[in-house]
């Protein structure tokens, strides 16, 4: 034992926490088709531009599915979206508790008749990616890889179908800000290529196109050039449609993480 | 599009060998002082540094480079790494930061997704990482042993290492030996049998499993009465050392379970409160050494092995030093876990002494009763799994220590799998006259030769370094430097948060620099 000093502290916590859990549902008590009317209108004002107008997701995931990254059940999901998921990019909505209750009576509502259909052959899609196209060079998937693409290993929980298929023929149409082309040129003239990690007033730190990192100060810099487009070329033209369908389809698999209640 | 190309030319190219850890850098660390490589600083675990731009002369003049914030909650025990230029640490309860150290800005930031279900006793802690190649270990509260990319925060492999529902988790920083990441579990208030684990470094397969509470037919059960083994506890939570000339690793281990009701579990309890010595490769026990036999005191042997290579009466030996949670300093010889010396040094009334082979006769009055008892040092020991710090130059053994008592009165409990199993009831004594110091002792005779006073308590690693000077912190949050001959205070600043983790040091641009954790901050100080 270490800090038993600190037990007290605990069973008082957990003892506030039951009691907040008491106050919260288990279960959605706003289910009337009239909550889902309502919880419609809320998700056409704060949730499509990334879930998209139908729920059929963009640059966030599927939500026609009924499946969720972070919890299926109705806690799970009222979690999510009062208190968001910083790392995702899912931002804590701030709504009051019914209003909460009556959009996840909605976003249950589009898995009635799922609308999202995916053509490709998963398997196929998995050996493309390792065999013939040049994906891994900068992309990592569950373990394997290159490191200036974005992380594909759970892509299939936050991207849709289109979104992923966009993406591939399109990369500039839409760029992550972790992902944007930067260039920094030094005072003496050398010029580092990269994505950026972080900055701020003063430095930026990057990851340069051999995947070494840097972190520059500002002032140390003759120039810095951020473009919103990406290093990665398009693959129009690259693959057969049915090629393309296949290597959706298995991005589209990758999700790590199995469904959680 | 044409320069798509030029950037498969670039990635073609071999990787760099800046920012990597490997065996051998592991191996010399302490030739390596710009790097802060592992736990304690090196294999040894005497989290020494020949680091001096820093020093007696000029520590007055230490000031504030940066601060990194983050947003937990919990108490920051990291040790951080730091490799080429770049701090990883770990942020509780589980995710992990790599942080620039010119600017104090993040590279990358892992964020773990939890259940809502984890069993920890004290906290939802983490105290570091390891490293090896360009991957990054680390122990998460939900019993797994991850592997990430050391450029990106990427998740390369995981793996769960125990049953988190069992009362499993995991706190320590793990330690990599060879291509093998060593990792210890947490659970010892859960009744989990306890284990050590070693792990491929790149694949994640588990190597070898070394039990701590002995199976039927195994060295040591008859030490255990009944199925009482299956719930015996001996937690494996602090980081332990390595000595590459005998490949043995050295791992001390927690209490037995349940905690303060001895009568629930007859027997030395092997091996609980011990430290064990492990073959490196084949995981199997060449030597063991019990400090507390059949602890009732929740006296874990979660200590730091300090290893050294010293001469003890009149000849040259393979010492390890163990100032340990009940109160006694022990000098072993690491070769044969033979005890060479032991010595009081903190208040205590448990023990009238110690036998020949240092086990201790302890006084029936020390039993924990339904009644209750006072016992010194408390629960928490007089030392805990805070860091100590040896100096080569001054041959002086630095750590702190606690005298602060507990209240214990015993009770019954059953085992209930992830639910707390202590068997006693206790309370802290705040009207009671409880202190604590850092104190510096000559290993080789346990004599105090300074002792830097502090107030109730203490929960600080110590750093020193060939700048003379013992690097430390207190629970209120003070940030000091010591003179490592005199115990002199030569430089103090306030931090405003407790003080639960042990400072580092390290190279920036050529210039030392001083980390520490204070309450949920990172704080760093150099010269200019």
């Amino acid at each position: 034992m270490k800090m038993p000093r600190r037990w007290i502290a605990l069973v008082l916590v957990l003892g506030g926490a039951v009691s907040v859990w008491a106050q919260q549902r288990e279960e959605n008590p706003y289910t009337t088709p009239e909550d889902v009317a309502i919880g419609a209108e809320i998700f056409q004002r704060r949730c499509v531009t990334c879930h998209g107008g139908d729920g059929t997701g963009g640059r966030g995931p599927d939500l026609t599915r009924g499946l969720f990254r972070y919890g299926s059940s109705d806690v799970a999901l009222y979690r999510t979206i009062r208190s968001g998921i910083s790392a995702s990019g899912m931002p804590r909505l701030g709504l009051p508790e019914e209003r909460v209750w009556r959009l996840i009576s909605y976003v249950r509502s589009l898995s009635e008749n799922p609308r999202v259909t995916i053509p490709g052959d998963p398997e196929r899609g998995k050996q493309i990616l390792s065999s013939q196209s040049d994906c891994k060079r900068c992309h990592l998937v569950n373990g394997e890889g290159g490191r200036l693409g974005p992380d594909l290993s759970e892509i299939g929980w936050m991207r849709s179908p289109q979104h992923l298929r966009s993406s591939i023929l399109n990369p500039n149409r839409e760029v992550d800000r972790g992902y944007r082309s930067v260039e920094a040129v030094q005072k003496g003239g050398q010029v580092i290529r990269g994505v950026p990690l972080n900055e701020d007033a003063y430095s930026i730190q990057l990851m340069d196109l051999e995947e070494n990192l840097h972190s520059l100060w500002k002032s140390d810099l003759e120039d810095l050039r951020q473009e919103d487009r990406s290093w990665m070329p398009s693959y129009q033209g690259a693959f057969t449609g049915s090629e393309l369908d296949d290597l959706v389809a298995y991005l589209y698999s990758l999700r790590r993480k199995k469904d959680s209640p | 599009m044409k320069n798509f190309a030029f950037i498969l030319v670039l990635l073609n190219l071999a990787a760099s060998a800046l920012g990597q850890v490997t065996y051998q850098n592991l191996l010399e660390a302490d030739r390596e002082p710009g790097n802060w490589l592992t736990y304690s600083g090196g294999y040894n675990s005497q989290r020494h540094s020949r680091l001096e731009q820093i020093n007696r002369d000029n520590v007055p003049e230490l000031e504030m480079k940066w601060a990194f914030q983050m947003r937990t909650l919990e108490d920051v025990e990291t040790t951080p790494l730091v490799v080429d230029g770049i701090m990883y640490l770990t942020e509780p309860p589980s995710n992990a930061h790599a942080v620039d150290t010119r600017t104090g800005r993040t590279f990358w930031s892992y964020t773990r997704e939890l259940p809502n279900e984890t069993h920890t006793c004290c906290g939802q802690v983490n105290r570091g990482l390891a490293m090896l190649g360009e991957k990054l270990y680390l122990g998460t509260v939900d019993a797994f042993l991850v592997a990430l990319d050391a450029k990106t925060g990427s998740v390369l492999w995981e793996v769960e290492v125990a049953d988190r529902l069992e009362g499993y988790s995991i706190t320590v920083a793990p330690l990599v030996v060879k291509d093998k990441v060593i990792v210890g579990v947490s659970g010892g208030e859960f009744g989990i049998r306890g284990f050590l684990d070693a792990y491929d470094a790149e694949t994640g397969k588990r190597v070898w499993r070394f039990y701590t509470v002995p199976a039927p037919g195994e060295p040591g059960h008859d030490s255990w009465e009944g199925d009482d083994w299956k719930t015996g506890g001996a937690p494996t939570w602090i980081t332990g050392s390595f000595d590459p000339a005998l490949n043995l690793i050295y791992w001390g281990t927690g209490n037995p379970s349940p905690d303060f009701n001895g009568e629930l579990r007859p027997g030395d309890n092997l091996y609980t409160d011990c430290v064990i010595a492990l073959d490196a490769d084949t995981g199997q026990l060449k030597w063991y050494f019990q400090f507390t036999p059949h602890d009732v005191w929740d006296w874990d042997a979660a200590q730091i092995p300090v290893l050294v290579d010293a001469e003890f009466e009149g000849r040259m030996r393979k010492l390890m030093l163990w100032p340990n949670r009940n109160a006694f300093y022990y000098v072993l010889d690491r070769e044969t876990g033979e005890l060479l010396l032991v010595k009081q040094f903190a208040r205590q009334n448990w023990a009238q002494g110690m036998d020949s082979r240092g086990r201790p006769i302890i006084k029936l009055e020390a039993l924990p009763t339904e009644k209750g008892i006072i016992i010194w040092p408390g629960i928490q020991g007089a030392m805990n799994w805070f860091s100590p710090s040896y100096s080569p130059l001054t041959g002086l053994l630095y750590f702190p220590v606690r005298h602060v008592p507990t209240f214990i009165s015993t009770g019954d409990t059953d085992y209930d799998p992830g639910a707390m199993f202590l068997g006693s009831r206790w309370t802290g004594m705040p009207d009671d006259p409880s202190w604590a110091s850092i104190q510096a002792l000559v290993p080789q005779t346990g004599e105090v030769k300074w002792e830097y006073p502090l107030h109730r308590d203490v929960w600080t690693g110590l750093l020193s370094t060939a700048g003379h000077l013992v690097f430390g912190g207190s629970v209120e949050g003070q940030f000091f430097a010591l003179d490592t001959a005199t115990g002199e205070e030569l430089w103090r600043t306030p931090l405003g948060g407790m003080v639960i983790a042990a400072p580092v040091t390290y190279l920036t641009d050529g210039k030392q620099r001083v980390s520490i954790a204070a309450g949920n901050t990172i704080f760093t100080f150099g010269l200019d």
